[in-house]
This record gives structure tokens, C-alpha cells and sequence, in this order.
């Protein structure tokens, strides 16, 4: 067996963080543990380095790893707290694996969509975003109930996910 | 309320970190039943991600990277290539109260303090106890010793300080951090220069930490700085006065005696430039005043009820407003302020606020103590006697030592007594 370069894993593994971010993310469904699992996921990847084949597909190694390694954090914490099951998660974790492999073009697409956005949905999506504050702390800055922020931030999320898939199925189209 | 109305509500709930489980049920309820509604779920999460990924500060990975690795781990075939991206991942948010340590796994559990090594050196580490706060635009907001049940010589029960847990508490409170730095008793670690760094000095990596920490304290809108200092733009407009002022050692004003053998300052509030911060501030201002990637600029500093020190347990104000001429300068006024305090207190923190900053040059407190007090009062008390601070506009604070504030000292004699005397200078 040919034995992979470390320093070809470790930029693999680099490069593919925010694959792996958004698959444990979909799987955990609350963000708070996700950097957490990602980080076992790069350890694990790293300890297994040996048994990936260059040359072969690193997404569908990592990202089996990375479901395998999801799924078994929330059986750890299920007896403490609701999840959702076992046959739901892989629904998901396939749904996810689909769109990730596309995560360059879709990131791509969402650089042009944000410049597409209007400059209070902007605002907003900035101030939740780049400044990274609560939906409490912005809704007092605007001066507006926090259900009213979150409804909003909702609906720029969804014109950007509109504004997304059609920039992905005219790109599709046209080539 | 049709189930898309109620998956809106729960997914932005879910998205904003504010789902209860009860909520998550119904969540997963909803998903169950509609198909179509666990693409959404992903979509949404997905999305999520690239927008933190897009818009948010760099994860630490991200800054590891550029610092590559420079040292040379001793098992060459697990070892990593000298040069190389890191994806050591840590915590994002200071929300989640973590600590930056060498917890980060890397496979081989000896070998994580050393991926971490190229961060240790970026901050600053001087030992292997050191711990650091970062808020999560990276500014290191605590570095030191972890509390102080352990140090050289010595260990007891129980921590008397918890520095770290202290000063967690107080960023995530968004409060003003009463020990931000402690020397960190452990194994001391190698000194790395870190002289090459200097050309990627900007702006918004570096610049603006400095002038946070030294400048704008004076140097903002509202404050006793002839003009502010907390913007990039501000910043270039004065970048030759700043390079004249500081090169000059006027600025930030500090006239203190140093003592030269040792290292580090011996004064607890010194607000002097260090040799290395003044290296990078000259090398930004060579390099023709980059500003950089606007990702990694520091959260702005806020300043509560404009008060340096947090709120005040006690404000003590002149009996009367004292006149001053409108042009030209003015002698020294003495004015008493009676605290009516009962009992000597012991005090942590002072800050002296003028009526009008712009037409206050400094200020001196003394302490009248209550044996003093007895007689009819002098308003021009002896100077030495009761010597307490030396408040300036440009140090209108001071963090007192640590000593002064501790109940089991053995010091006889607390600073806080039942009369203040205040002599002022105008301009």
C-alpha cells in the first residue's frame, strides 16, 4: 500500500475544514458543540492518514469519518438530551454531503448574492455575521423586538439561498 | 399556523443558538413529516456556515496557518514538515467560555503543545502554565497564570485569586478586566524573535489593538484628546504627529522612572509604549500606514456611563464648582471633599473626572486621615503626609496595587479615609 505524505493530509484536512464544519454542523443541528466534533474529526483523519490512498476521493473518506464521528457524539449526550434519530440523521448527512460538494461554487455564489442584497438586509446580515452579535444586542441597537429580527434575518436567509440556487442552475445551464 | 410558518420560527430560533428542546421535538416532527422540509434545514445550516465562514472573524486555524511552524517535532515519521498549515481547530466564540490551552488534540498527545507553538510564540507565551482570554475578534484580553494556588516556592489549599475565571466573567459580562495580565509561575519557554512579522504590521491586525490599549482611552470622541484616535482614517491623519510624539517619548505621557536592569516595567499602571510595540507602530508608519483586512480588527472599546474603571461604588464631588478665567492659566486650586465615610475602606480603584475635561491640565489627591481631622482643617494640607495619587487627564485612573486592596493585609494604615483633598491645575 502506498503510504500517504503527511503534509498532503495535513493540507487536505486544511482544506477541507469547511466541508467538514458544514456536515457535523447539519448533523448536530445546534452549533454549540460543532467545533468540538471537528476537532476530534481532524484527529481521528490524522491518525488514519495511513489509511487513505492518494489519489482517491478525500471528501468521501473524510466525510464518513466525519458522519461516523458526529453521529457518535450525539449518542454520547441523547440519554441527556432530545436529538433527532438515527434514520433521520443519515437523511440529512446525505443531503448534506450532496450540497457540500458543491461548497466552492455555492460560496462563490454567495459572495455576489450578498453584494445583491438590499443595505438594511445587509446591515443586518453584517451585524449578525462580521460583528457576531446576539439577536438580543441587535435588536437593541435597532430598536426593534428581537422576533421581528430574527424573522427578518430569516427571510434575507432565504432570499439568499433563492439568490444561490439560481446563480448555481444558470451556471449549470450554461455550461 | 401552517407548519412553513412555525419551521421558519424554529429554524431561526435553531439558528440563533435559542431552541429549547421541547422546540427541537417539534422540530424534528415537522422534518419527519415533510421531506421537503429537511433540504430547507440543511440549506439553512449550510448557509450558516458560509456565512460565519464568509463574514466572520477568521477562525484560529486560520491564523495558525499564516504563522506556519517552526519548530522541528522529534519523530520524524509522524512529524509534521517544517512549513505547513495546521488545522488545529479551536473555539470561535469566548461565548462558550473556553480556554485557549494545549487541549488541542492533534493525534499524538505529546505533540500538541507543540502545533500550538507557533501561537504560544505569536502571543507571547512565557511559560507552560500561561493561559490566554481571546474575545472572539482575537484580541487577547487575559494572559498569565491561571489563578494563584500554585508559584515558585509555594502552594496552598485553595486559589485566594482566580484570575482566568475573573477575567472570563468580566468579558463576557463585557465589563473592564481588573487584572488583565499575571505572571504565570511554570517552565519557561524559549524566546522566540519575532522580528520577521514586522512587515505584515497593519492597521487592522496590530495598529488598532496598540492605540486601544494606549491612546484611546484620551484619544475618542467625548474624551480629553485634542482629537480622536480610534479610527483608520483618524489614525492616518496624525500618523506624523504620532510618529513625532512617541519617537520623542510625549506620547502616551509617562515620566516615571525606569529601571533599567530589569525587563519588565516595575510600575503596575505604566502606560509607556513597550520596545516591541513601538518597533511595530514605527514599522506600520514606514510601511506607508497599511490597513489590512478588516477581518481582523478588534471589537471597539466601549466605555460605560464614560467611566474608565467600571461603575463606581462611590462618587465623592465637589462641594461647589470652582470658576475658571477664560484664557490663560491658572495656580494650583485646593479643594477639600469630605467622603462622610465612617470607617476606612479599602479601595480597589479611582478615577478623577473634571466637571469640564477641556480646561483641567492635572489633578492631585490626597488622603486626610481621620485622626487628622480633628483640628480645623488645612487646606493646604502637607503634601507628604497623606500622598495618594497623581491624577492627570492623561492618567485619570489607577488600578491600585494589589496589596492596598487586600482585608487580610498587614498594612496599618488603608488609603481611603474620610476626607479627600484635591489640588487642581488648569491649562
Amino acid at each position: 500500500m502506498q503510504n500517504s505524505n503527511p503534509s498532503e493530509i495535513v493540507s487536505l484536512v486544511a482544506r477541507h475544514q469547511a466541508r467538514l464544519r458544514g456536515l457535523v454542523r447539519c448533523l448536530l443541528v445546534r452549533s454549540s458543540d460543532v467545533e468540538d466534533v471537528l476537532q476530534e474529526v481532524n484527529s481521528v483523519l490524522w491518525e488514519k492518514a495511513e489509511e487513505f490512498q492518494p489519489g482517491t476521493d478525500f471528501w468521501a473518506w473524510a466525510s464518513q469519518i466525519a458522519r461516523f464521528k458526529a453521529l457518535n457524539h450525539i449518542r454520547r449526550y441523547s440519554r441527556d438530551r432530545l436529538v433527532f434519530d438515527g434514520k433521520l440523521l443519515n437523511e440529512l448527512a446525505d443531503l448534506a454531503h450532496v450540497r457540500l460538494s458543491q461548497m466552492d461554487h455555492r460560496r462563490e455564489a454567495l459572495e455576489g448574492c450578498l453584494n445583491e442584497l438590499s443595505s438594511p438586509q445587509r446591515q443586518l446580515i453584517d451585524l449578525r455575521y462580521a460583528g457576531g452579535y446576539a439577536i438580543e444586542v441587535i435588536a437593541e441597537m435597532i430598536g426593534r423586538p428581537q422576533a421581528s429580527i430574527r424573522q427578518t434575518l430569516y427571510r434575507v436567509r432565504q432570499t439568499l439561498l433563492a439568490c444561490i440556487e439560481s446563480k448555481l442552475q444558470s451556471e449549470g445551464g450554461a455550461s | 399556523m401552517s407548519s412553513n410558518t412555525r419551521f421558519a420560527e424554529l429554524m431561526s430560533r435553531m439558528l440563533d443558538d435559542a431552541i429549547s428542546d421541547e422546540e427541537i421535538t417539534e422540530l424534528h416532527g415537522l422534518v419527519d413529516a415533510d421531506p421537503s422540509l429537511r433540504s430547507h434545514l440543511v440549506d439553512h445550516l449550510l448557509l450558516d456556515t458560509l456565512l460565519e465562514e464568509n463574514l466572520g472573524h477568521e477562525p484560529l486555524t486560520a491564523l495558525i496557518d499564516t504563522l506556519g511552524d517552526t519548530t522541528s517535532p522529534g519523530n520524524a515519521s509522524t512529524s509534521l514538515p517544517a512549513k505547513q498549515q495546521t488545522p488545529v481547530v479551536l473555539p470561535k466564540r469566548l461565548g462558550q467560555r473556553r480556554i485557549l490551552s494545549a487541549e488541542v488534540s492533534y493525534g499524538q498527545k505529546y505533540v500538541r503543545a507543540k502545533r500550538l507553538r507557533p501561537l504560544a510564540d505569536h502571543l507571547g507565551s512565557t511559560s507552560t502554565t500561561d493561559v490566554f482570554v481571546l474575545d472572539r475578534s482575537h484580541t487577547v484580553v487575559y494572559h498569565g497564570a491561571i489563578d494563584d494556588q500554585y508559584g515558585f516556592g509555594y502552594s496552598i489549599d485553595a486559589p485566594r485569586y482566580t484570575y482566568l475565571r475573573d477575567a472570563m466573567d468580566a468579558a463576557l459580562e463585557q465589563r473592564s478586566i481588573l487584572v488583565s495580565a499575571t505572571a504565570a509561575p511554570g517552565c519557561l519557554l524559549e524566546k522566540k524573535s519575532s522580528a520577521a512579522q514586522l512587515s505584515d504590521v497593519t492597521y487592522h491586525n496590530q495598529i488598532s489593538r496598540l492605540l486601544q490599549r494606549h491612546c484611546v482611552e484620551c484619544h475618542r470622541e467625548g474624551g480629553v484628546g485634542p482629537f480622536a484616535l480610534d479610527t483608520y482614517e483618524d489614525a492616518v491623519a496624525h500618523a506624523p504627529m504620532i510618529r513625532e510624539v512617541v519617537d520623542r517619548g510625549i506620547m502616551p505621557p509617562w515620566f516615571a522612572a525606569t529601571d533599567k536592569s530589569h525587563a519588565s516595567s516595575p510600575w503596575i499602571n505604566d502606560r509607556s509604549l513597550s520596545a516591541k510595540e513601538k518597533q511595530e507602530l514605527f514599522a506600520w508608519l514606514d510601511n506607508k500606514t497599511p490597513a489590512g483586512d478588516p477581518k481582523e480588527s478588534p471589537a471597539p472599546r466601549s466605555f460605560a456611563d464614560g467611566w474608565l474603571i467600571g461603575k463606581p461604588d462611590a462618587v465623592f464631588e465637589f462641594a461647589k464648582p470652582v470658576k475658571v478665567k477664560a484664557t490663560g492659566t491658572m495656580p494650583y486650586q485646593n479643594v477639600v471633599v469630605d467622603t462622610h465615610l465612617e470607617k476606612d475602606q479599602w479601595v480597589q480603584a479611582i478615577e478623577v473626572r473634571p466637571g469640564n475635561p477641556s480646561v483641567v491640565h492635572h489633578v492631585l489627591v490626597f488622603v486626610q486621615g481621620a485622626d487628622e481631622g480633628d483640628g480645623p482643617r488645612d487646606d493646604a494640607a502637607d503634601e507628604r503626609s497623606g500622598y495618594w495619587g497623581h491624577l492627570c487627564t492623561w492618567q485619570q485612573h489607577a488600578r491600585l496595587p494589589r496589596r492596598l486592596r487586600e482585608a487580610d493585609s498587614e498594612r496599618s494604615s488603608p488609603p481611603f479615609s474620610n476626607a479627600l483633598h484635591a489640588e487642581w491645575h488648569s491649562y
